[in-house]
């Protein structure tokens, strides 16, 4: 699954730890999930996206998705 | 600039505090237990309580078993999760130590002691790689 974690963190120049914090988790799993080595449970991805006042949908898509959406944006722009 | 690099957060301070706290009394009693046992030789047989006394590390032991399921209700879900897989590598480790000790110890090639000894040190450290590759940062 990809995220947007790192960078809705870095538009509020938040560190690990502070969003860490929020999350009420260890910096080791902001962390994992940013380099996509774990995928939250629900209730942390509900979490999440309440932190960061956005739809959960705006923040986690699969894999294949966000390949297919490049593909798409591929097609539109010609390349 | 978002930094990865800083403090801990607030729950790494509290998980680390509790996990010192738990632990390491266990770990030094264990130590001490096992030197106490071994050095002043109490678990000889001449001694009349000699299982008793050479079962006393049990106890410490215990304990640590105990601060370690601490540690794992305190964990948030992804280190549960790289947790509960350390300890499942550390324990095939120690299982398929144990089975080779076993088919050697057959062939007459080491002593049961020596076996176990490999069997318990092997399986810890599989366990502590495999959390410490898993919780990489």
């Amino acid at each position: 699954m990809d995220n947007r974690l790192r960078e809705l963190r870095a538009i509020r120049k938040w560190s690990q730890a502070e969003l860490a914090d929020r999350l009420d988790v260890s910096r080791q799993t902001v962390n994992a999930i940013e380099t996509g080595r774990y995928d939250p449970s629900l209730p942390l991805a509900f979490k999440i996206a309440d932190v960061f006042a956005q739809p959960i949908e705006s923040i986690f898509q699969p894999a294949a998705q966000t390949a297919l959406d490049r593909t798409q944006l591929g097609s539109a722009k010609g390349i | 600039m978002t930094s990865n690099r800083t403090a801990p957060a607030e729950f790494d301070r509290r998980q680390n505090r509790a996990g010192f706290r738990d632990a390491v009394p266990a770990a030094i009693a264990l130590v001490v237990a096992e030197v106490v046992v071994a050095s002043l030789n109490l678990h000889a047989r001449t001694n009349r309580w000699h299982i008793a006394v050479a079962l006393i590390p049990l106890i410490p032991a215990c304990w640590l078993g105990w601060a370690l399921w601490r540690m794992l209700r305190r964990s948030d879900e992804f280190q549960r999760v790289a947790h509960l897989e350390a300890l499942a590598i550390g324990f095939a480790v120690a299982m398929l130590a144990a089975l080779t000790g076993g088919l050697l110890h057959a062939a007459d090639v080491g002593s049961t002691a020596q076996w176990l000894q490999i069997t318990f040190i092997g399986g810890i450290l599989a366990w502590v790689v495999a959390l410490a590759l898993r919780l990489r940062r």
